[in-house]
């Protein structure tokens, strides 16, 4: 079994509900495990999301690639987009789309990003994984304060996008590609292409 | 300016003294991309014994135990000091979380992954390889760091003890 998805344009479909990873934490309260059986939402054929976001022009047609989850234990479902990484000097910016579809929030009311994913008990840090350089990048972080956005300061209505943003050192080797583990219950995005 | 009014005394900032040089320093906080780059492999000696931790979110997807082609070099090479025909340990170790698939059953396949690799490059060695899940924990688990769970995921080379 291998957890990747491989980068590209298709909308891809995750199956979340008791697919936590081997360090996922399952226990916490705040995610609870639902049936492993249980179908996820066919993210190609979901409704189309207005291109219009929260963050007043997030362009969910950027990415390069994407995935839709349905959060545990509920019929939630969140469509994450990796937008392209963007290397400047020391330092290379990844940021994400995340666009909720949830079921059990009325269309109006916001949905904070840190209730956009499983296990939000635990700190919310992506890695980046150079698997060709045996490497793993983790958001630069000071006295334990992380140069991230604040996943309880963003919110999106239903069908609306707000974006993430998280700061890392810039590639150290000349590579093409990095893994991104979000989560680790979720499935890694494979293959982001590094500009 | 001056160089001896209290900054509560003045009233502009054209009042306050010349600051020192450690007040500057100390002013200013420096981001860094120190310590944001994690490689693969740890070693540590004690005694005659050393062991090789390998970072098995480095080394696996999540729930894989499917090795990277890069993997094999790397692992002969942190192999190249072991003496020939020496006996080895490779023990697969997981965080206490678990996941579709059990931690025995998931530390014991990338323990026997990295092993197949061992063997491939040190025909040589004698290996011992096991699965011991979370019961040996190198890290107290802190839901604030998640750095607490990796330091836990990995899986360990040992030899010379």
């Amino acid at each position: 079994m291998r957890w990747r998805l491989p980068a590209s344009t298709a909308v891809l479909a995750l199956v979340l509900a008791g697919c936590s990873a081997d360090d996922a934490p399952t226990e916490a309260p705040t995610t609870e495990q639902a049936d492993p059986t249980e179908k996820a939402s066919e993210a190609g054929t979901a409704d189309p999301k207005p291109a219009d976001t929260a963050t007043g022009g997030t362009a969910r047609d950027d990415v390069v690639d994407e995935a839709t989850y349905t959060l545990p234990g509920t019929e939630d479902d969140v469509t994450v987009g990796v937008l392209p990484l963007e290397v400047e000097g020391d330092v290379m910016t990844l940021r994400l789309v995340f666009t909720p579809d949830f079921s059990s929030v009325g269309d109006d009311e916001p949905v904070d990003v840190y209730d956009m994913y499983p296990d939000n008990l635990y700190k919310f840090r992506p890695v980046l994984v150079d698997r060709e350089n045996l490497k793993e990048y983790s958001p630069i972080s000071d006295t334990g304060i992380d140069w991230t956005a604040d996943t309880t300061g963003l919110s999106a209505v239903n069908g609306e996008s707000v974006e993430w943003w998280g700061v890392y050192a810039a590639p150290e080797d000349d590579i093409d590609t990095f893994d991104l583990r979000l989560r680790e219950s979720l499935p890694e995005f494979a293959d982001i292409p590094v500009p | 300016m001056t160089t001896a009014s209290p900054a509560a005394a003045v009233d502009s900032p054209e009042d306050l003294p010349a600051p020192t040089p450690q007040q500057l320093a100390a002013s200013i906080r420096v981001w860094s991309v120190d310590g944001s780059v994690r490689t693969l492999e740890t070693v540590a000696t004690e005694g005659a014994e050393t062991t090789i931790s390998l970072a098995t979110d480095i080394l696996f997807a999540s729930q894989s135990f499917e090795l990277p082609t890069s993997a094999a070099p790397r692992i002969a090479e942190l192999l190249a000091d072991v003496p020939e025909g020496a006996a080895v340990q490779v023990h697969g170790h997981t965080d206490s979380l678990v996941g579709p698939i059990p931690n025995d059953e998931l530390s014991r396949n990338r323990a026997q992954a990295v092993a197949d690799v061992i063997a491939a490059e040190r025909p040589d060695l004698v290996l011992e390889v096991a699965g011991l899940a979370d019961a040996e924990p190198v890290a107290r688990e802190n839901p604030d760091d998640p750095a607490t769970y990796a330091a836990n995921r990995r899986v360990e080379i040992i030899h010379g003890g």
